[in-house]
């Protein structure tokens, strides 16, 4: 089954409510059959975005487009859309099929027709077993798939979904996310979703906008959303221990932070010598700083003092402090290393990250990226 | 254990019971006195039961008072006043709850405050916009002034909030307007309240005396309590046999309501209870 998906357009929306701004001046294309989604910490307005393309909130200025026409004044039940909400928002006195066909009722589609989609529906998310069951008779895992088994029925142009996944236990919600996407292969509806776990978000989305305080920070595919992040927010925000960001003062080839002075590659010098000069922020991934046990040649390696470490298994996120109370964080191999030792940092150049003032990007030096291995591409 | 569980629980069983039979006392005593003979009500001391049962006392009242019209009546009047004051109640408590107005709380609170607000002051106004309307001494002057309830509205607006918002959200979403959420989606969702609400509207309506003894004057329009009145004789002394065999017929009704309904009546107090 597959629907005629249609595009979905903020432009320059606004939503208040009372004194709080949820939203300004939002501006969002979604590709018609795209999966979008909407990332950001609680009360960023992510959840507000949504329902105002499902119509449970009207826009207080600018307009929202499906396709080409405006749906500002559109009922929710006139939009098409279809929805999964956070607390499944399953109706408890019908049944898993009676819940499924509600809306195709109200719709009135024919009965043999709902019950064609319903079996379909309910195959595609292996529910037979549990059409006649009211949902206080499901486990979360199933309430989650009978919500999605009511939303995809209706075959709706657009897909919406709230934090869908966020009452399932760890390993189901790696499963969930996956079916998931297959899930949106098979109906090809524009998918947005809402959550505002960044592993979700890298996973389910095609592309990702990040959102804070009711403002769009980037959007952009999950790779150049870690890769290449615009600001320092985005930069922090994506990435599980979050980028080390420390202010830095540059003179020539030499930068300065905390208490630690370093030589800086020519290439990044000659670029930095051209940006304008005052207070910028390096920032680099846990990952891409390596941690070593003896100092590397003089000005590339810094001293630190390992402070606490967590071994994962597979990996270990080490804390550490460098002179003049600069903290980092470091992921590496575990083991060899014990707390209060002194090791020596150095810094993978290729992956570093430098935003002014305000915290936007600064981008990087052209020739950088023509050895790049992101795959993320130029800036 | 089991025997400590025991110890723990009996005073309270026992304070229980003693309260349960202390409220069925007078219940008792209504029914075993419409069984007794005249003269036995005040001989046999304060044993309930009829040393002779009787049926005279019923059979009396059958005779004496047109008891089916007068049931009739009141069970016409108590089905449409249940009926709509339901219906004004949810109707309202949905409004209150479900669509945003500039001085929705403010009138809400000013619907509230007209609970405080005691009958009597209300009887007199009331009676003189009835007798007004020529509506004295009719059908619709009985049910018309009772058809709205501030603590109806109130209850059933409690209730309306312990739904989850995204229910109704999901409702709309799937395209039902709002009587349709309302019938398909609220009230099955608050059932167990509707049905005690109702409950308490039927039994107060089939025992509402004031208000019929002021608008109705016609004999054949009376209600079942105004009829136990005519047994009531203050000259003559009350003949107390008849007077509680007519109020048994009374009584029995709204018990036999109760009984076929009670299950939601405790489901909602449970559910007040422990999910409130």
């Amino acid at each position: 089954m597959t629907v005629i998906a249609e595009s979905i357009q903020f432009e320059a929306v606004t939503k208040n409510y009372g004194r709080v701004t949820a939203l300004r001046e939002f501006n969002l294309e979604v590709a018609a059959g795209e999966r979008m989604v909407l990332l950001g910490p609680s009360g960023c307005g992510k959840t507000t975005a949504l329902r105002l393309v499902a119509g449970l909130e009207e826009a207080g200025r600018g307009k929202i487009y499906f396709g080409d026409r405006s749906v500002n004044d559109l009922p929710p039940g006139e939009r098409g859309v279809a929805m999964v909400f956070q607390n499944y928002a399953l109706y408890p006195h019908m049944t898993v099929a009676e819940n499924m066909a509600f809306g195709l009722k109200m719709r009135r589609v024919p009965p043999d027709q709902i019950k064609a989609r319903i079996d379909r529906a309910a195959s595609m998310l292996g529910l037979e077993e549990l059409l006649l069951r009211r949902p206080r008779e499901l486990s979360g895992g199933q309430r989650q798939r009978a919500a999605l088994g009511r939303a995809i029925v209706k075959e709706a142009p657009f897909f919406l979904l709230d934090e869908p996944l966020s009452n399932l236990d760890a390993q189901l919600r790696a499963r969930a996310r996956a079916e998931l996407v297959s899930l949106h292969r098979q109906i090809g509806s524009t998918m947005l979703y809402v959550t505002h776990d960044q592993v979700e978000a890298m996973t389910v989305g095609q592309r990702i906008a990040v959102i804070a305080g009711g403002e769009l920070q980037q959007v952009d595919t999950p790779e150049r959303i870690y890769h290449r992040p615009m600001n320092a927010f985005v930069a922090r925000f994506i990435g599980n221990p979050p980028m080390n960001l420390m202010p830095v003062k540059v003179a020539g080839n030499r930068l300065r932070m905390g208490g630690v002075s370093l030589q800086l590659p020519a290439v990044w010098a000659a670029w930095l010598a051209e940006r304008p000069q005052g207070e910028i922020t390096l920032g680099i991934r846990p990952e891409d700083l390596v941690l070593r046990a003896e100092a590397g040649p003089a000005g590339c390696s810094f001293p630190v003092r390992l402070t606490w470490q967590e071994d994962l298994g597979a990996e270990a996120v080490f804390y550490l402090q460098a002179a003049g109370e600069l903290e980092l964080v470091v992921r590496g191999r575990p083991g060899g290393v014990n707390t209060g030792d002194t090791l020596w940092v150095e810094i993978n150049w290729e992956r570093v990250h430098f935003f002014d003032g305000p915290g936007r990007s600064l981008g990087r030096p052209q020739a950088l990226d023509r050895n790049d291995r992101s795959g993320a591409g130029g800036a | 254990m089991k025997v400590r569980r025991w110890s723990k629980e009996a005073p309270w069983h026992i304070l229980l019971i003693l309260t349960a039979v202390l409220s069925l006392l007078p219940f008792i005593w209504m029914l075993a006195t419409a069984f007794k003979p005249e003269p036995e009500i005040f001989a046999g001391g304060l044993n309930p039961l009829p040393a002779v049962p009787t049926l005279a006392n019923f059979r009396f009242v059958m005779e004496r008072v047109p008891l089916f019209r007068y049931f009739a009546n009141t069970l016409l009047a108590a089905v449409l006043i249940t009926g709509l004051k339901m219906v004004t109640s949810i109707l309202a408590a949905y409004g209150f709850t479900r669509f945003r107005f500039r001085g929705r709380e403010f009138i809400f609170y000013l619907c509230l405050v007209s609970i405080f607000v005691p009958v009597q002051v209300t009887m007199l106004p009331n009676y003189l916009l009835i007798s007004h309307l020529g509506w004295l001494n009719s059908f619709a002057g009985l049910v018309i002034p009772q058809l709205a309830d501030a603590m109806g509205i109130f209850l059933l607006r409690q209730s309306i909030r312990t739904v989850p918002v995204s229910l109704f959200e999901a409702a709309r979403i799937d395209g039902a307007g709002h009587l349709a959420v309302l019938r398909r989606v609220l009230l099955p969702a608050i059932k167990p309240a509707v049905v005690a609400l109702a409950i308490l509207f039927f039994i107060n309506a089939w025992n509402e005396y004031y208000w019929p003894l002021l608008v109705l004057n016609d004999k054949s329009m009376y209600t079942l309590p105004l009829a136990l009145q005519m047994f009531t004789n203050q000259e003559g002394g009350t003949a107390w046999g008849v007077m509680m065999a007519a109020a048994s017929l009374t009584a029995l009704p709204p018990l036999v309501v109760y009984l076929l309904t009670q299950r939601y009546v405790v489901d909602s107090f449970i559910n007040s209870g422990l999910k409130g």
